[in-house]
């Protein structure tokens, strides 16, 4: 286990660091490529420690990690933007420099108060890990549009999934099923809310929920 | 018995997914007769599980006293609530506001809610309870946006994502918990709750105290803890009215035990009074923000979905007290799960008569739906605490056990309360009292709507007279399960 710690971490930095440049992506198209290569890490990751530790369930978890958040959902995510034609994100709240900063202070915040907590694990990966969960919940307040939240919560369960693998809890089938049925049966509803979205507003993203209709009767 | 009951909605789920069109009696009558069978099942479980005995399926399921006690109260409830979406899309589909098609999509839904809500109370494992909540957001998805209108996709929306987001972050704590148990010993690769609480001597308190924290957020937001509470009123004031009392009595109270039982297991790791300092903290902040929302609010559905936040701030507030407080925060918890759904599906009943959810465009529904009107008004007196509702009892308890170690929370408890009794009168006198219009015809929709919601009041008023010494001691069983 432990000649494997340097790669996890390796792992570990690239799947905050693609939370990061997700916050700066601007086209729907580059969002979920992003995630595409996310997903990519979070499965070598898994692969990594099942060969290492000889677990099944790892290894079980990363071929399910491959079929559902590598190929299913990013060929799912792109043929909604292309049916729908939701090629350009909106905006986001803050601008590129201030999404910067607050980055920036995300990650000061789990290296000044996560970091300790799990210390004695031996790893670094943990609190980057913790960073880029936090990363991805910044993405679903900052950006603005629907696609941007799907993505956001698909990638917040990457780094929610990879954190006790480094921490080394065993995968067992209970948990890959919990995991498999989530993220499947979620991208299958949050199609549907999107398909929805569309007829409703005649748009996927840009500025359609505002949550203005709330209040009307 | 619990295969029984798991099967059950699945079975009634297919038969509304494949009837014909012609056969909406029979999707109908099926709903109604599962609910029937559930609380049967539910029933003899319960009774089971009074004398300390676990009634189990193989090792992934086991109903303990407390997840005996989420079965019942979800069975009686669904019951009603399948009752009462007879009459309800039945007047809906008459007005032409919905089709064939999507009553077929409600009732498919509609059991695999209680499938969802089965699962997450009888089994032994963290992992697939949170598979099962997580589930019961799916399923509930659709029914909120059931109406198709932009305010209700935004709200079904809504409730997705930010469910989504706080049961993930449940998860991690969920996943955190696990790596305390295999940090701590071989707990093998199924980890229930019994085995938490065995190795719960060896769990890395630190750990344990960062898992609690993701839990109480992550499920505490399905629960509707301020401030992660911003899907609950769009969520329930925009759903049919039958999923809204189901959404209120049912699964906040299933997510509020999902918190307990960790916090159980949490109180055995470390210092007790971190995880009741942080209910309290919650509970309290829950309490009073939506006393003051409740007191403007002018849509009803969105006063009873604040009304929820506050019941649920206030059992919080029970729990963390411990001993007695905790015995009389479950019999809240069972009244309200009562009353919640009765105040709903009378809300609905408000709807199909004046199709508005708005305070001020009901006038005279005293003179128009006296039953419903009269329901309305006295769950509403019930659920504030007025005697001799059984809520009255669980208050004071909760109050007179906090006083003394918690007098200034106690008296901004009394406040809110005060505040929340205040807001409910102001909106049901200007509803029940006031001049009926004259274009809006007299009497119910029809029978069903009535039944469901008498049936769950004689419940509630039965209940709060009197209480069968086998439900006590189950209620006892499971208070003492969660300290």
């Amino acid at each position: 286990m432990i000649f494997i710690l340097p790669w996890l971490a390796i792992f570990a930095a690239s799947i905050f660091a693609l939370t990061l440049l997700m916050n700066l992506a601007r086209k729907n198209t580059t969002l979920v490529t992003l995630y595409l290569l996310q997903s990519l890490a979070l499965t070598f990751a898994l692969l990594l420690l099942s060969f290492s530790t000889g677990s099944g369930g790892l290894l079980f978890a990363a071929l399910l990690t491959l079929v559902v958040k590598v190929v299913m959902a990013p060929t799912f995510l792109f043929h909604l933007i292309r049916k729908y034609s939701g090629h350009f994100s909106a905006t986001s709240y803050l601008n590129t420099p201030l999404s910067l900063l607050a980055l920036a202070a995300i990650t000061a915040f789990t290296y000044a108060f996560v970091s300790p907590a799990f210390a004695h694990y031996g790893s670094s990966s943990a609190s980057v890990l913790f960073a880029s969960i936090l990363g991805t919940i910044f993405l679903m307040i900052n950006r603005r549009g629907a696609l941007a939240e799907v993505i956001g919560v698909l990638s917040l369960e990457n780094a929610v999934v990879f954190l006790p693998a480094v921490l080394g809890v065993e995968h067992s089938f209970a948990l890959e099923f919990a995991i498999a049925f989530d993220i499947a049966v979620w991208i299958a509803i949050a199609a549907g809310f999107l398909t929805m979205m569309y007829r409703q507003f005649g748009m996927i993203d840009g500025a359609t929920l505002k949550m203005t209709h709330l209040t009307e009767d | 018995m619990i295969a029984l009951l798991l099967i059950t909605p699945v079975i009634a789920a297919i038969i509304a997914a494949i009837a014909g069109r012609t056969r909406q009696g029979i999707i109908e009558y099926v709903a109604v007769g599962a609910g029937i069978v559930q609380t049967l099942l539910a029933l003899s479980i319960a009774l089971a599980t009074v004398s300390g005995k676990t009634v189990a399926m193989g090792s992934l399921f086991a109903a303990d006293a407390l997840g005996a006690f989420a079965l019942l109260f979800t069975t009686v409830v669904g019951l009603a609530a399948a009752v009462h979406s007879v009459g309800y899309l039945r007047e809906e589909c008459q007005k032409g506001i919905i089709g064939f098609r999507r009553v077929r999509e409600y009732y498919v839904l509609f059991h695999l809610f209680f499938f969802a809500m089965f699962v997450a109370a009888a089994t032994a494992s963290p992992i697939i309870m949170w598979t099962a909540i997580e589930a019961t957001t799916l399923a509930t998805a659709f029914l909120i946006s059931f109406y198709n209108k932009p305010s209700a996709l935004e709200a079904g929306w809504k409730h997705l994502i930010v469910n989504s987001v706080g049961l993930l972050l449940g998860f991690l704590g969920t996943l955190l918990f696990l790596d305390a148990a295999a940090s701590a010993g071989d707990p093998g690769t199924f980890v229930s709750w019994d085995v938490l609480r065995a190795l719960s001597a060896s769990l890395d308190p630190m750990l344990i105290k960062i898992a609690f924290i993701f839990c109480l957020v992550g499920y505490g937001t399905k629960v509707g803890f301020v401030p992660m509470h911003t899907w609950l009123p769009d969520a329930h004031s925009k759903a049919p009215a039958p999923i809204s009392s189901l959404l209120s009595g049912v699964l906040l109270n299933m997510a509020l035990i999902a918190v307990l039982r960790f916090r159980a297991i949490t109180d055995t790791v470390i210092d007790p009074s971190f995880t009741q300092h942080l209910l309290i903290g919650f509970g309290l902040v829950s309490l009073i923000v939506a006393a003051l929302i409740i007191f403007g609010q002018k849509n009803y559905k969105r006063m009873l979905a604040y009304s929820s936040i506050e019941h649920m701030g206030l059992m919080a507030i029970g729990f963390a007290i411990g001993g007695a407080a905790a015995v009389a925060a479950l019999f809240h918890m069972l009244y309200h799960a009562l009353l919640k759904p009765i105040l709903f599906l009378a809300a609905g009943n408000f709807f199909l008569k004046y199709s508005s959810t708005k305070t001020f465009k009901i006038h005279g529904a005293l003179a128009l739906i006296p039953f419903t009107a009269v329901v309305f008004f006295a769950a509403l007196l019930a659920v504030s605490g007025i005697p001799p509702s059984g809520i009255f009892f669980t208050k004071l308890t909760i109050l007179a056990a906090g006083i003394g170690e918690f007098p200034y929370t106690m008296f901004l408890v009394i406040v809110a309360l005060t505040l929340i009794l205040a807001g409910f009168l102001k909106s049901a006198i200007s509803m029940l009292f006031s001049e009926p219009p004259a274009d809006v015809p007299k009497g119910e929709a029809n029978p069903w709507t009535v039944i469901s919601i008498l049936f769950l009041f004689t419940l509630f008023i039965v209940l709060s007279i009197y209480v069968p010494s086998p439900l006590k001691e189950l209620i006892t069983r499971a208070a003492s399960m969660l300290q």
